[in-house]
């Protein structure tokens, strides 16, 4: 098609309406490691695959799924260097929001800001768009929030979502599998199973990160024995 | 230089060209300054009460005029530059006070803040009285603020200063801890105020105590407005702090207990409260030790307000109520039935 010829520059249109360089980042993330978030009634919780190069890798080093505030949390599918980028941003603009109006970010107000960043990086010279798909998951005043944000800078919020590898199993699982009155030891329960459906190998508490946040408000990623201690509840 | 052709009316005005003319400095090759003018003249004038006087200088700053003729090039008018701090006058107001002529000084506001290291940590106190020059403020303000979950800091000096400071350093220091995952040190948040103090050399009147307990220890630091610190087992801070040095140069050993340190601490503030204008009200203390803070908020009350009229106060009513129902002398709005105004 006449769009080959438009893919190399970011900041030109092509024939069809699209930003070709916006859909190759959307395939970056689409080969990245499956990522997955469910919206429970009390809760939410984030989950991704760790899959290490090689087993020489310290895999207490590696932490995917990241904490921008006290009540919120984030987790990724694609670039992980991107990702730290864009993580050190949010973490900063939420810490200015505090300071301006002393009041901790709203989910949607960090999502937002974090989209803005994003979409800056597809309008300017020179630059190219964040290869990651973000899932935010949050519990404020309005409850609990889950969003997703692509590289264009578009977000959704989601009641449960998937990005990565395998996201059409995943979200045909997820699907199948929610209901809105889910408490949140069932969405990890879930979100264990929808990892565990096109995990390649042995899934344990080391090679998958788990992320919750409940009713106190306080995200934290859950250590490898508690992810153990769900798994054996889950078989 | 124009003065000459002043209107010399009265033999004041004299002594006044006369000490215009001493103060045209020669070092300075340029003309003075209208600004500079009228603070000599103010400064006569302010020196001679009688009215007399004040209505011929009037009449002469009138007369003043500066005529361009001499040098067209440096124009005496002179257009703001376009950005940064103009220095300009800096080397006036040198000349200014090498004659005498002093700006006016700054207030100085009162506080006593202190700390002390104690065997499991760091205790911290202050007063909670603001003061606006004479007039207490808030009797009751919160001097001891939040740096991080170990950290602690008193400040004393301009209110505004010490809360902006803290604010944003403690802001700071919770991106450094997200970036790090790990707890913050008190050397950190030192050196982040140091720094951010020397920057605006001494315009920034904060004179902070920082205390905490980190994975190094207990720490007690003192800052100063220009950005000098001191690291020290006992300090004392603001107006009271003399004061409160005292109590502590007599009684205080290493090695102290919790309840010692904080009676300790009291006694001090106390001690500046009393003896001190610029302080007063309650002593505020806040005890950090490796296991968590203790913010005891008015821990010591002793000058609470007595002799009320239990009765209550009450006030004569000076104005009268006319009437308590209000009724319209005209009806403001004809209300136009039908049709649709907005058609056209």
């Amino acid at each position: 098609m006449g769009d080959s010829q438009y893919s190399f520059s970011l900041t030109t249109f092509s024939p069809s309406g699209k930003l070709v360089q916006i859909e190759h980042a959307l395939t970056a993330v689409g080969s990245g490691q499956t990522s997955l978030g469910i919206k429970a009634a009390n809760g939410v919780v984030i989950a991704t695959e760790k899959k290490l190069p090689s087993i020489l890798v310290d895999e207490a080093s590696v932490q995917k799924i990241q904490c921008l505030t006290p009540n919120i949390g984030v987790v990724y599918s694609g670039m992980g260097p991107d990702f730290r980028v864009l993580v050190r941003k949010s973490r900063k603009q939420a810490e200015q929001y505090h300071r301006l109006y002393k009041e901790p970010i709203p989910v949607t107000q960090l999502v937002r800001e974090t989209a803005a960043v994003m979409q800056e990086f597809t309008q300017s010279g020179g630059v190219r768009p964040f290869g990651v798909s973000l899932l935010v998951a949050g519990y404020d005043d309005n409850g609990p929030q889950l969003y997703q944000v692509d590289p264009s800078g578009s977000y959704f919020s989601w009641k449960a979502s998937a990005m990565g590898k395998n996201v059409s199993n995943a979200k045909t699982f997820l699907e199948k599998r929610y209901t809105d009155d889910m408490e949140l030891d069932d969405a990890v329960h879930t979100a264990i199973l929808t990892l565990k459906e096109g995990f390649e190998g042995q899934i344990s508490g080391k090679n998958i990160e788990i992320g919750i946040i409940g009713t106190d408000k306080k995200f934290r990623v859950l250590t490898p024995a508690e992810i153990d201690d769900y798994l054996a509840e889950v078989e | 230089m124009a003065v000459e052709q002043a209107n010399l009316c009265t033999p004041q005005d004299a002594a006044v060209v006369r000490t215009l003319r001493v103060f045209r400095d020669p070092h300075v090759d340029r003309e003075l300054e209208p600004a500079t003018v009228l603070i000599i003249i103010t400064k006569h004038v302010m020196s001679s009460p009688s009215l007399n006087f004040q209505t011929q200088i009037s009449g002469l700053i009138l007369s003043l005029s500066f005529s361009g003729q001499r040098n067209m090039s440096n124009s005496v008018i002179e257009v703001p530059p376009k950005g940064g701090f103009s220095f300009d006058l800096c080397k006036r107001n040198e000349m200014l006070a090498k004659k005498g002529v002093n700006p006016p000084s700054f207030r100085k506001t009162g506080t006593t803040i202190v700390g002390l290291v104690f065997q499991d940590g760091v205790i911290l106190g202050a007063d909670t009285r603001a003061t606006e020059g004479p007039i207490v403020c808030d009797k009751n303000c919160e001097k001891i603020h939040y740096m991080a979950p170990n950290i602690y800091c008193c400040g004393a000096g301009t209110a505004a200063d010490t809360e902006a400071v803290t604010d944003m350093v403690s802001s700071q220091l919770q991106l450094h801890r997200y970036h790090t995952g790990r707890e913050s040190r008190v050397v950190t948040a030192l050196t982040l105020l140091k720094r951010h103090l020397f920057n605006y050399q001494g315009h920034v009147s904060a004179a902070l105590v920082l205390g905490g307990v980190d994975v190094t220890g207990p720490h007690l630091h003192t800052i100063y407005p220009h950005g000098s610190t001191d690291t020290l087992p006992f300090a004392t801070m603001g107006s009271g702090s003399l004061a409160a040095m005292a109590v502590f140069e007599s009684k205080y050993k290493e090695g102290l207990t919790r309840n010692e340190g904080i009676e300790l601490v009291t006694e001090a503030i106390c001690s500046g409260i009393f003896n001190d204008l610029g302080s007063g009200s309650n002593v505020d203390v806040c005890v950090i030790t490796k296991g968590g803070k203790e913010y005891l908020r008015n821990h010591l009350q002793p000058n609470p307000r007595t002799y009320t009229n239990s009765k209550g106060y009450s006030f004569p009513k000076k104005t009268e109520v006319l009437l308590t129902k209000i009724i319209p002398l005209k009806e403001k709005v004809e209300i136009i039935e039908g049709g649709d105004a907005m058609e056209e």
